[in-house]
């Protein structure tokens, strides 16, 4: 899964510790989130969408064919 | 407050363990059976270096605000755990082969094998933090 939580965080200024204390995480899931190496469970990418103020499926985008069942 | 029990209850339960092994260690260094006792001062050293790697990061989080454990880390905990309980089977299973083959005594077997077990979480933890949990 690609993320455009980095991009979206610049366009709010926003560090990722400022992020990883809004959504009550740790700083290295957001960094593992950005590099599409850790799957959020719907509760997080929920309260990330919140505070970056986009749609989900604007911050998560799924590669095709990944992990197609 | 619930950060702060949670990071109180690791640094006490680390603390404890660490100070046990200590305390096994002195009591047969004391008995002269020095060669027997090193096992639990590895074993002891291996609990105290998880021990500071897995609270450092938690408390620098938490004193900027941050979950001290979150839901990567529980997965990641759960990950090395299972793959700990696994790999300590055939761990097990070697050090009871070798036993046979050459001639260790059945109380180092069993130090080997908590050791090896302990040393195999540390790893397995390590392995899933740096590399992430496969989903």
């Amino acid at each position: 899964v690609r993320t455009r939580i980095k991009e979206l965080r610049a366009r709010y200024d926003m560090t990722q510790e400022d992020l990883a204390v809004k959504v009550g995480v740790r700083r290295e899931t957001i960094v593992f989130l950005e590099k599409g190496k850790y799957n959020p469970s719907l509760k997080l990418a929920h309260d990330i969408s919140k505070v970056l103020n986009a749609k989900i499926e604007e911050i998560f985008i799924f590669d095709v064919g990944e992990n197609s069942s | 407050m619930k950060d702060r029990t949670r990071v109180f209850g690791s640094v006490a339960l680390f603390a404890l363990v660490f100070l046990s092994m200590l305390l096994l260690f002195a009591i047969m260094s004391s008995k002269g059976t020095l060669y027997d006792s090193v096992g639990w001062l590895i074993l002891g050293v291996i609990v105290l270096a998880f021990g500071v790697l897995y609270l450092r990061g938690g408390l620098k989080d938490a004193r900027k605000g941050m979950s001290f454990q979150d839901e990567r880390t529980k997965k990641i905990t759960l990950y090395a755990g299972s793959a700990a309980f696994t790999l300590s089977i055939w761990w097990m299973l070697a050090l009871m082969y070798l036993s046979d083959k050459i001639n260790i005594i059945p109380r180092h077997v069993a130090a080997a094998g908590i050791a090896g077990m302990a040393l195999l979480f540390f790893i397995s933890w390590i392995w899933y933090d740096r590399r992430g949990a496969p989903e």
